[in-house]
Order: C-alpha cells, then structure tokens, then sequence
C-alpha cells in the first residue's frame, strides 16, 4: 500500500462535515480527513501553530474548501495560500452550497483547482465527494515539497 | 506696406488732361484758321468778318462740348448723391429704431455718438453717457482682460474684437451683451474711432443658465436614481446569494441525513417509514429544483443583455446535446428548418430554447411517437420562431396563466415541473423587445412562439 497524506477539510457546518465524511468513508479515505472549522484554523493548520504545533511536517494531498465561513472565509483562505511560497501547490477545490458566478471567477483568478456545488440530492453529493477523493487523493500526482 | 493713392491726384489730372487738350486744340486751330483765312481771303473788311463768324462757329461748338460734358458730370454726381442718402437712410433706420445698440467712441473710448438702443440697453440717458467712458460699462470680473483687448484696437493691433460679456447698467444690474467693437484708422494706419455695436443677449444667457442648472439637477437625480438602483441591486444580490446558500444548505442536510438513514437502517425500518423518508427524500429535491429555478429567474432579471449576432441552427444543436441524456428512450421525430441569424444574448436565448425544447419533449412523452417541428417566419421588422410538437396541449381558456411564475397547467403528478421556465422565457424575450405567445389544444399539441426584433 501506499502512504496517503491528509485531506484537509475546511467546512464550518458540523452536518456537512459528517455527510462529506460518510461519502468519502465508501473510498476508505475517511481516516484521512482532518476537518477544521474555518478559514483561521485552516491556516493555524498549514502554518503549524495553534493545536496543530506538533503535527507531522506534512502539507495536505488536497484542501476541501466552503466558501461562506466565519471569521476567514473560503475566498481569503485561497488567497492566502496562494501567495504563500511554501503552501501554493496545495490543490483546492472548493465545494460550497451555491454556484455564484462573481465567487467562482474570483476563485479561478485565484488560482483554485477545481469549483464544486453541492447537490441538494444526497446521492449525487456522494458521487461527487468520492469522484473528488478518488482524483485528487488517489490520481493526482503532486510534485515533492 | 500698402501704398495709398489719394483720389485727388487723379481728379487734377483729368482736369488738366481736359485743359491741356482744349488749349492746344484751341491754339491750333486759331493759327491754323487765321492762317487758312490769310490765305485765301485779302480783303481786309471780308476778313474781319470772316474772322468773326469763325470765332463764333468755334464757341457755339466748344459751348455744346462744355455743356455735354457738365451735363454728364452731374448726371454721375445726382447719381452719387442719392445712394448717399439712401444708404443714411438704412443706416439712420437702424441707428435709431434698430435693436442693436451702436456707438462710436474715441481713442479714449469716450463715447462721440451713441443710439437710442444704446442706451436704452445701458439705462443710461444720452448726456450721462457721453460723460463716461466704453470701459466703465464692464463688469468687473473681465474688465483688465477686456481692457488689454481694446488697447489692441486703440493701437490699430487689431480692427475688431468680439465676445460676449456682462456689462453694468446705471442701475447696477448686470447684463448680458455680445459686442462687436471695430476700429476705423486713418490712411496712415492711426486710429480715427471706434464703433461699437452691443446686443442685449440677456434673456438668451438666463435661458442657458436655466438648461445649465436644469441639466445640473437631472444629472444629480440620475445618479441618485442610479445609486439608490445599485443599492437595490446589491441588496437583491445578497438576497439571493442567502437563499441559494442558507436554503440550500439544510435542504442538503434533511435529504443527506435521510437517506443516510434509509441505507443504514433499512432492514430495522418497517415498509411505511420508508416510503416516509423516500417522500421526504423526493420534497427535498424538488424544493432544492425550485430554488436553482427561482435563482436562475432572479438572475435572468438582473442580467444585462449582450446583443451579439446569433447561429440560431448552431445554438438549436448545442441545445439538443445538452438534452439528449432525457431524451435516451423516447422515439422523438425532430423537423428542423433552417433557421435565420438572429440578434440578442447568446446565453438568454439559449435558456429560451433550452425551456421550450424541454416542454416539448416533457409533454410529448405519453405519446407513441413524438413530433416536434423548430421553425421561423420573417417579415420586415421580426423574426419569429417556433416550437410545434404533439403532446398533451392545453386548453386555451388558461394561456394567460402560461407566462406566470408558478403558474402550472398541469398538476405535478402528471408533469413535474417548477412554474418557473416560461416566466422565464416571457422575461428574456421581453429583455429582447420581442414577444412570446402560445398555441394549443388539449390533446393535439402546442406551439410556442416567440419573435425577436431584426437589428
């Protein structure tokens, strides 16, 4: 087997956690998930600060991001990354409730790597997360950090 | 430098040539005659005579001469003198009665001659005026730029000078004026005077300011208007990003949570509760098409519209692949003329033809074979197009619902379905300035029509 790094989730809804969770558990990518409940603790994450001082010096395999959060939303956290020198290879995608053309041209001028709505219908919501799990976690190949 | 040639010169030298002529031919001819008489006559006595009668055959002749050119020399001067008169005529005409106030001024600008208009204008009498000076008519506020242009004039820099200023009446009220100042000078180019003709051009000047400060006010509502509409817009904006966003969410979460339920559970739930979770299942889902429709109708409302010049055939067949998956297991016999280029929003239209298709298709498909004919007519001003097939129809008693939000002919059971795609297209089409219309009956099938302005 190979080693799989974290999927970080940032989704500040604890339902939409859990529901994304269930549907990446079907791929066996569950135990990777690190869910943090918005844009400042995504960051507190990759920087190493905060709880996450101690962790594994390690950048995430890929970022789930929603878009509407407390405090730092979606958009800024993209930003941030992007600018940053050690994290802006990261893949984001960001999967957030509604398609709203100014968001998604911003995100895309931001550099996102992928934009996903979330379905209403549960069923498509799985087919969705496990078709993000499977590319970037499994397919993706990233270059060294 | 121009040399002048004074008239006078001239005149002398007529007079002379004239004189000139008659002495010599008067000499002349004395020698010659008295010679000639000489001659032939030696008489004394016949000569005398002879003499006489010579003298005065010469002055009769040279009296006639005299006389016809005299005559011609006043006939010229009579000639003169009364385009003279004529012409002070005009000029007395317009001096006294005209509108235009005159003036002539010195080299001080004292005014020598003024009209009735002039003061009239100024609010000035006539003895009043003539104890100031052009300069002290001015309003302040131009008066050393007016100064150095009249220092021109008086300096023979320039001959005339004209703007359109403010001048001050004697009762301190301002006016407006458009002057025209010229300068006559002499033959050595000094400056004689002035003259110098005003034009009350008051009224038109407040009319100018009235538009000027009407248009002033109209700007300001425009943009008040405008700002008040953007304000509105955004609100709208945040508005509906909140129901696609907040709505949205916990319909995901109900729909997700159920059927999390059904799958995990299903053997420990009895037959009822999971036709419960399945309705519930399914309301979720519809609400959540109802709210993606209702967005999309909010946005078609705040959309601008992109005029382009469109491939209508291009478009139906980008319409059609984006249909196909639906229509995988219906046997649906399509008629397709050829369709013109047509004038409008790209994407718009696309959602018009996109709503239309999808009826057709949703509505034919009790039928065993369905048939649905896209076409147009033109005539000089519009394009119309439209969309016939042989479904269910509609009574026509209810065609004035079609084009409403929410409003369904047919009840969900039947057709499933928002209300919400026809408003659409009537406010896309409508965007468009065109029209959008129906034909049917239960039963046989509907057209749907809509036409579109040529550029």
């Amino acid at each position: 087997m190979f080693e799989l790094k974290t999927i970080l989730l940032v989704e500040d809804n604890p339902q939409d956690v859990e529901l994304t969770i269930e549907a990446l558990k079907e791929n066996n990518l569950s135990n990777h998930v690190v869910a943090v409940g918005d844009g400042v603790e995504a960051m507190e994450y990759l920087n190493y600060e905060g709880k996450f001082k101690n962790r594994v010096k390690s950048n995430p395999i890929v970022m789930l991001l929603d878009i509407k959060m407390p405090r730092m939303d979606g958009i800024e956290v993209l930003e941030a990354i992007r600018k940053n020198e050690k994290l802006k290879t990261i893949p984001i995608v960001m999967l957030t409730s509604s398609r709203e053309e100014p968001d998604l041209k911003k995100c895309y001028a931001l550099g996102v790597n992928a934009y996903v709505v979330k379905p209403v219908n549960f069923q498509d919501f799985m087919v969705a997360v496990k078709q993000i799990g499977i590319f970037w976690a499994m397919l993706n190949e990233l270059p060294l950090e | 430098m121009k040399t002048h040639k004074p008239n006078f010169l001239k005149n002398i030298k007529f007079e002379y040539k004239i004189t000139l002529i008659y002495l010599i031919f008067g000499i002349l001819w004395i020698l010659f005659s008295d010679g000639l008489l000489d001659f032939l006559i030696k008489d004394d006595s016949l000569l005398t005579k002879f003499q006489t009668f010579k003298g005065t055959i010469f002055i009769i002749v040279t009296s006639v001469f005299l006389y016809i050119l005299v005559r011609k020399h006043m006939q010229n001067l009579r000639i003169a003198e009364l385009q003279l008169i004529e012409s002070k005529f005009r000029f007395d005409k317009l001096h006294e009665k005209g509108p235009f106030g005159m003036a002539i001024t010195d080299k001080e600008f004292r005014f020598e001659k003024v009209n009735p208009a002039f003061y009239t204008i100024m609010g000035y009498t006539e003895t009043e005026l003539r104890k100031l000076t052009f300069k002290e008519l001015l309003h302040p506020d131009e008066l050393k730029k007016d100064v150095l242009n009249i220092q021109k004039l008086t300096d023979g820099i320039v001959t005339d000078y004209k703007t359109e200023k403010r001048f001050i009446r004697k009762d301190g009220q301002i006016i407006w004026g458009a002057l025209t100042a010229t300068s006559t000078l002499s033959n050595d180019g000094q400056f004689q005077f002035s003259l110098v003709i005003i034009e009350d051009i008051t009224e038109r000047k407040q009319a100018e300011e009235e538009i000027k400060k009407l248009n002033a006010e109209l700007e300001f509502k425009v943009k008040l208007r405008t700002s008040q509409l953007e304000t509105t817009n955004k609100e709208l904006e945040a508005f509906s990003y909140s129901v696609s966003h907040d709505l949205r969410a916990p319909l995901r979460h109900i729909n997700g949570y159920v059927n999390l339920l059904n799958e995990r559970f299903h053997n420990d739930l009895p037959e009822k509760a999971i036709h419960y979770l399945e309705t519930i299942a399914n309301a979720t889902n519809q609400m959540g098409t109802l709210i993606d429709d209702l967005l999309q109708f909010s946005r078609t409302g705040r959309q601008e519209v992109q005029h382009t010049t469109i491939d209508m055939n291009g478009l139906i067949k980008e319409v059609l692949e984006q249909i196909k998956p639906d229509i995988e297991n219906r046997k649906i016999n399509w008629t397709i003329q050829e369709l013109p280029e047509a004038y409008g929003d790209y994407s718009l239209l696309k959602q018009v033809w996109l709503n239309l298709l999808d009826n057709a298709v949703k509505y034919t498909r009790n039928e065993k074979l369905a048939e649905i004919s896209i076409g147009s007519t033109e005539n000089q001003e519009n394009i119309q197009f439209f969309v016939r097939d042989n479904g269910v129809g509609f009574d026509m008693k209810y065609a004035n619902k079609l084009f409403g939000v929410f409003q369904r002919l047919h009840s969900h059971s039947e057709f499933e379905g928002t209300g919400i795609g026809l408003a659409n297209v009537h406010r896309i089409i409508q965007k468009h300035h065109g029209q959008v219309w129906a034909d049917a009956k239960p039963s046989t099938g509907a057209t749907f029509f809509f036409s579109l302005p040529k550029k």
